[in-house]
């Protein structure tokens, strides 16, 4: 994972972009862009 | 692994390297959403004509068939980079799985969790080291072996490859065996639990723990269950966290041997080393536990973890490919079998007294 993170110096981590992603499908559920996620 | 080099081709041109994810990302979620259907299919036959069936996870079907695919046709390259986004879309998958933890659950099953781990990572290396030198391995390829098995999977073997400056072919090997093994685990683990009834929580705490990659160690426990997936990711997480303190160990340990470069700024190394994916299932969890979600919105972020993992677990079978395995030789893979399973066994007594001790 860090290997990853050293490799691209230019911008972010896999691990920090996949945090990101996350976080903003987290937000977009709280504020209801994304309503009831069915599996 | 290769994620890297598609990441740093990215920064040249991120739209032309997005579109270059697409065919790929679209074969994870044909052969994902192709499980979920045969799983659906066979449990709507079975019930229709009242056949008692054992219900077989989506889970299963995905590996097999990408297994099926990655193996038997040569897959165009033009699907190779989205492919590779399977590790990805696993730490996505783990982020919003924070979402069903609350923090006080994380406490008390991470604390369980932690201390078996320790356990474990000191267990593992000693055997794998023992095993290793038993066989006349080379010593950096006995290093990654124990780091592999002992911590983190592949993430681990190549952190450490840099740390110890080990030769690309050792740590071609340790990733091929951890990866082979891995893949034995996925058939293997989910019918020992079931043939020794292991509950939900005792069997996420084996698969976590004896299970050496993050992606099959998730995947071996929702073989089982989805509450032992669960549980799985966390106590593979704790595991995850501890990467930088054993590579750091090894790193000195070569240093000194003037085999490897000195670590300067350890603190800085240990942080670099951090799976930062980690801070995101915890500051999920700690979102959750402070109330910023309500019931419907939770079950909402559960179930995109589900469909990030959908993804993963195509991936893992694609990405397994058996001669490429086959041609890495079979001293090095006899050590890291018989390690592996004298780990299973070492884990699964672990867990047995932990689940005696606090009733897991």
């Amino acid at each position: 994972m860090a290997e990853k993170a050293d490799a691209n110096k230019a911008g972010l981590s896999l691990d920090w972009w996949a945090v990101l992603l996350a976080a903003a499908l987290a937000v977009l559920v709280r504020v209801g862009v994304l309503k009831q996620i069915s599996w | 692994m290769a994620t890297s080099a598609v990441l740093q081709s990215e920064k040249q041109n991120p739209l032309a390297y997005l579109a270059g994810l697409i065919p790929g990302l679209a074969l994870l979620a044909a052969i994902g959403l192709a499980a979920k259907w045969i799983e659906q299919s066979i449990n709507g036959y079975t019930k229709a004509h009242h056949i008692v069936f054992p219900n077989i996870e989506y889970v299963l079907w995905a590996i097999v068939i990408g297994l099926i695919l990655g193996n038997l046709v040569k897959i165009p390259a033009i699907f190779q980079s989205g492919i590779e986004t399977y590790e990805f879309w696993l730490k996505v998958g783990i982020v919003l799985l924070g979402s069903r933890f609350l923090v006080g659950d994380i406490w008390e099953l991470g604390g369980i969790s932690l201390l078996l781990v320790f356990v474990e990572i000191g267990g593992a290396l000693l055997l794998m080291t023992a095993l290793g030198r038993a066989f006349g391995l080379r010593p950096k390829l006995i290093n990654l072996l124990a780091i592999g098995s002992a911590v983190c999977g592949v993430s681990a073997i190549i952190a450490a490859k840099g740390a110890i400056d080990a030769d690309d072919e050792d740590a071609s090997f340790s990733i091929a065996a951890i990866l082979a093994l891995g893949a034995i685990s996925l058939l293997t683990f989910p019918l020992i639990g079931h043939l020794i009834h292991l509950s939900d929580h005792a069997y996420g705490v084996w698969a976590g723990l004896a299970v050496d990659n993050t992606a099959e160690a998730t995947a071996a426990g929702a073989l089982f269950s989805d509450t032992a997936g669960k549980i799985a990711v966390l106590t593979k997480t704790c595991r995850n966290a501890l990467i930088g303190f054993v590579v750091l160990g090894y790193a000195i340990y070569w240093a000194r041997k003037g085999q490897a470069a000195v670590v300067g700024n350890k603190a800085q190394f240990l942080w670099t080393k951090f799976p930062k994916f980690v801070l995101g299932f915890l500051a999920i969890s700690i979102a959750v536990s402070l109330g910023a979600f309500d019931a419907g919105q939770i079950k909402s972020l559960a179930n995109l973890s589900r469909w990030a993992f959908l993804l993963t677990f195509a991936g893992v079978g694609l990405r397994t490919n058996f001669r490429e395995l086959a041609r890495q030789g079979l001293k090095p893979f006899a050590v890291g079998v018989l390690g592996e399973v004298l780990i299973a066994v070492l884990t699964l007594g672990l867990v047995a007294g932990a689940d005696h001790v606090w009733g897991l």
